[in-house]
């Protein structure tokens, strides 16, 4: 094994163990709100994806490639995307930051999942080096790693309009913190998304009791919905931009641009999942709970489109190469 | 369908009955047209719900092909299903569970869902048609209706310079505006290009689908292995399988020759993945028209028919000889790699003899002898332990072909037959023999003589025809170029009303020029939480543009 590969694997450890750090600290946070957690996280979330950005950059140096040959490379290239959005925009806006330790926690799972199906970072087969592959499959990392998030955000979503449905009380902080939105915008012409994550009204001591504690500390129902919107219809043509790079690929190497592979077949389910997801928003009774429903269901495919097919099911996409 | 991204203004009584006249100032404009609305159920059918309904049935039923393995893309793993479990494959064949993509079942849920679709789309791109066109045409003079956003304020500049640089401040930010009616009314819109997105994304799904029929039905594809030093013809005799055939019929096909000079691969021993490359001739008309190296990602593409590289193999030369010394068969051998000890396999079958023969061949580019202790190991394989030689790497130091006689019935009368395989089922083993590349060759116990002549590579192409790809690149990209404003952009208007304010008028000439009032009213048809600080903006933009009189009362922000 080369000294490239050896610092690769070390750093990767690294910031994997720095994400965990980062999850407990998001956690903590979560638990108790105090600013020194989300500092914490952010520290350990800057070091983690610097030391994993240098993971991934001793491969390309090294093998003069991009790095997702393998599964262990994509699980590490998706995981060091979600962990840089965590990093420049959930962490630094605390009415958010209560979500990072659940994306901490599907990237250590993901960087989990890739070191169990480690294969040591080598040169790819002929069919595999093209730079419409290279675009598809960076495409691919972004738009399934947004979608998954998406897909975390939407299960929160869920939580919390449970908490909020059962907390009828909240409606009132609820109602009081947009006043408090709104005034703050009339008189300053900014926003300031971290008013409406802390109750401050009525509802502020139900929110302090320890019971109800840790989904009242989340950011408010409507606020998840929002960001996985954002996040979805970001990643949806960054999703179609890849299945239509990977076509065009497909149409170099095998002669023709769509056949049915597993990988195919699931990426159109998930495309499909997804669009599913954008009409509901638009349709009154599917507007809420369904949409957010078939956002946790697109995350379910995309793993098992990730882990499943890649590892079971034999077709041009698997890595399992002769 | 039909609602999404529908306005969610109000339809006034009046709007129906004026259809034919200009829109008043106060009325929202029209929702998307209710085409069909009498006939019951035509309703329920176009509405999204029912599109969400279909396309989830879609989603679930494409969990079918991802678990059971299909024909088109793993025909081996269906055919050993058929074998190992055949009541379970009968039943699976019924409902079509190893051709999902071709099944009556999965095409009832795509009909259903474009169907549903195109029921959509055609009132909603009519509705937009008109929208477009009525959006921002100049009102009738009338009151401002009721509005989510409204601002009004006096200030001292006249009427007509407050109008202009209002409809200035509008400019600037790209608000499309209306020309204004005699009482200083008009109508600015932004965001109309979401809904001419999302038409746009919905159509081109259908010129997709009709790009993908043009392929299936008007083109075809198979795969062809060309021995090194030969021809291939274009032509459905040449080809060694489809995988669409087509409906078109024979007549289709170009019928130019494309021949292979030479197949090189990259040493597997230097190169950790080795390239491989066909150097080939394209030949039209007796003609050449032109030499090409066709490399994995880089095809051969001449007349609208594409050839690719797919993969390669090893073509030994067998010369068969009767006890008379007449050859009986003369011709490559395509072998497969996975043998027995890493040899490459291949079928060849005499007909002409009597009783008819058989070989099975077994290639060994770089054999490697064995002593009967290392064979004792392989005496369970197809070669048995009687043969003393294993392949040792893939380059061919001294190629040796091992050959396995057969006599009997090769059972050509049953009906077309795979050509690598060899049915022994009418057939005894006559003889096992060897021969060495370019060697004197091996006589048989039954006096046939067999000649290991030649040693060639072939090369696979996939090649096919494919008139539908066009319309297959234009559907995708017009599908993206819709998305971006379908998903980004969002439709909202403002009522701009600049005129001279009335109680100033009453009051008559205090001296000072006349007070004007603006009235600036706002709704969005979509994200209508971003819209308060859009609107809060450009009131700004506005005010400071216009400012408002000192001593007038305090501006009105009323917010729902």
């Amino acid at each position: 094994m080369s000294t490239a590969i050896r610092l690769s694997n070390a750093t990767f450890l690294i910031a994997l163990v720095s994400y965990f750090v980062a999850m407990v600290a998001s956690f903590g946070y979560l638990a108790y709100k105090a600013e020194p957690w989300r500092k914490g996280a952010m520290a350990a979330l800057g070091v983690g994806v610097t030391s994993q950005a240098v993971s991934l950059a001793a491969i390309v140096v090294h093998l003069h490639r991009a790095p997702w040959g393998s599964i262990y490379e994509f699980c590490s290239s998706m995981a060091l995307l979600m962990m840089a959005v965590t990093l420049f925009a959930i962490v630094p806006r605390r009415g958010l930051a209560a979500v990072s330790g659940f994306l901490c926690g599907v990237a250590v799972v993901l960087m989990g999942a890739g070191w169990v199906w480690y294969a040591p970072p080598s040169t790819l087969v002929p069919a595999l080096r093209s730079n419409w592959l290279t675009f598809h499959v960076f495409m691919a990392i972004t738009g399934s790693t947004m979608l998954l998030a998406a897909a975390v955000v939407s299960a929160l979503y869920l939580v919390r309009l449970r908490w909020e449905g059962r907390n009828p009380s909240w409606d009132l902080t609820a109602a009081t913190t947009k006043e408090v939105d709104a005034v703050a915008d009339a008189e300053s012409g900014t926003r300031t998304p971290e008013l409406a994550g802390r109750p401050t009204g009525p509802g502020a001591a139900l929110a302090a009791t320890p019971r109800a504690g840790r989904v009242a500390r989340q950011p408010a129902a409507e606020r998840l919905d929002e960001l996985a919107r954002r996040l979805v219809i970001i990643a949806f043509p960054i999703w179609t931009v890849a299945i239509f790079a990977g076509a065009i690929w497909g149409e170099q190497a095998w002669g023709r641009y769509w056949g049915w592979d597993p990988k195919e077949t699931m990426s159109f389910m998930i495309w499909a999942t997804f669009a599913v997801y954008l009409h509901a928003r638009a349709t009154k009774g599917w507007r809420t709970r369904g949409a957010a429903w078939v956002g946790v269901t697109g995350g379910v495919l995309i793993l098992a489109n990730m882990f499943v097919v890649n590892i079971l099911v034999s077709g041009l996409h698997s890595y399992a190469m002769p | 369908m039909s609602d999404l991204d529908a306005p969610t203004g109000n339809t006034t009584a009046e709007d129906a009955g004026e259809r034919k006249q200009a829109a008043s100032f106060a009325d929202v404009p029209p929702t998307p047209m209710r085409a069909f609305a009498r006939l019951p159920g035509l309703r329920a059918l176009r509405s999204m719900r029912t599109a969400i309904y279909l396309l989830i049935a879609l989603v679930i039923a494409t969990v079918v092909p991802t678990l059971v393995p299909q024909r088109i893309t793993n025909p081996e793993k269906v055919a050993e299903i058929g074998r190992t479990h055949p009541y379970w494959f009968s039943v699976g064949e019924r409902l079509r569970v190893f051709d999902v993509f071709t099944s009556p079942w999965y095409m009832a849920i795509w009909v259903s869902l474009l169907v549903v679709l195109l029921l959509c789309l055609l009132p909603r791109t009519r509705a937009f048609v008109r929208q477009v066109r009525r959006s921002t045409a100049t009102p009738r003079a009338g009151t401002l209706p009721r509005l989510p956003h409204t601002v009004e304020w006096r200030t001292d500049a006249g009427p007509e310079a407050a109008a202009a640089q209002v409809r200035s401040v509008l400019r600037r930010r790209l608000w499309r505006q209306g020309r204004a009616n005699d009482a200083g009314q008009y109508v600015a819109e932004k965001g109309t290009v979401r809904e001419a997105g999302s038409l746009l994304f919905h159509w081109s799904l259908f010129l997709l689908l009709t790009g993908l029929a043009a392929t299936r039905f008007l083109g075809y594809a198979g795969q062809a292995a060309i021995v090194e030093g030969k021809e291939f013809v274009e032509a459905p005799i040449d080809y060694d399988a489809w995988t669409n055939r087509g409906s078109l019929g024979d007549s289709v096909h170009r019928g130019f020759t494309v021949a292979l000079d030479r197949f090189q691969v990259d040493d597997p021993d230097t190169a950790e993945t080795p390239d491989f490359v066909s150097d080939v001739r394209v030949i039209d008309g007796g003609r050449e028209v032109f030499a090409q190296q066709v490399h994995p990602n880089v095809p051969l593409n001449y007349r609208g028919v594409k050839m690719y590289q797919l993969s390669f193999g090893w073509a030994p030369e067998v010369v068969v000889r009767d006890p008379s010394g007449k050859v009986v068969f003369d011709d490559f051998v395509l072998t497969r790699p996975g043998g027995p000890r890493g040899s490459w396999t291949g079928v060849l079958k005499v007909p002409s003899l009597e009783p008819q023969a058989g070989f099975r061949v077994f290639l060994f580019p770089d054999p490697q002898v064995l002593t009967p202790e290392q064979a004792a190991q392989f005496a369970d394989d197809d070669l048995g332990d009687g043969v003393l030689v294993a392949n040792r790497s893939p380059n061919p130091v001294a190629p040796l072909l091992v050959f396995e006689e057969w006599r009997g019935d090769l059972g050509l009368e049953s009906g077309p037959q795979n050509v690598n395989v060899l049915d022994v089922s009418a057939m005894t083993r006559a003889d096992v023999g060897a021969a060495q590349l370019g060697g004197d060759g091996f006589d048989l116990d039954d006096g046939l003589a067999v000649r290991f002549a030649d040693l060639r590579h072939y090369s696979v192409f996939s090649i096919k025809r494919d008139p539908g790809l066009v319309l297959v690149l234009i559907g995708a990209s017009l599908l993206l170029l819709g998305l971006i404003p379908a998903l980004y952009s969002r439709r909202r208007r403002l009522w701009v009303w600049v005129r001279p304010d009335p109680d100033a008028v009453d009051a008559g000439a205090e001296g000072s020029a006349a007070a004007t009032l603006v009235t600036l009213g706002g709704i969005a048809y979509q994200r209508k939480d971003a819209f308060s600080d859009e609107f809060t903006d450009v009131v700004t933009a506005c005010r400071a543009a216009v400012p408002p009189q000192e001593r007038a009362p305090e501006s009105d922000v009323s917010k729902p």
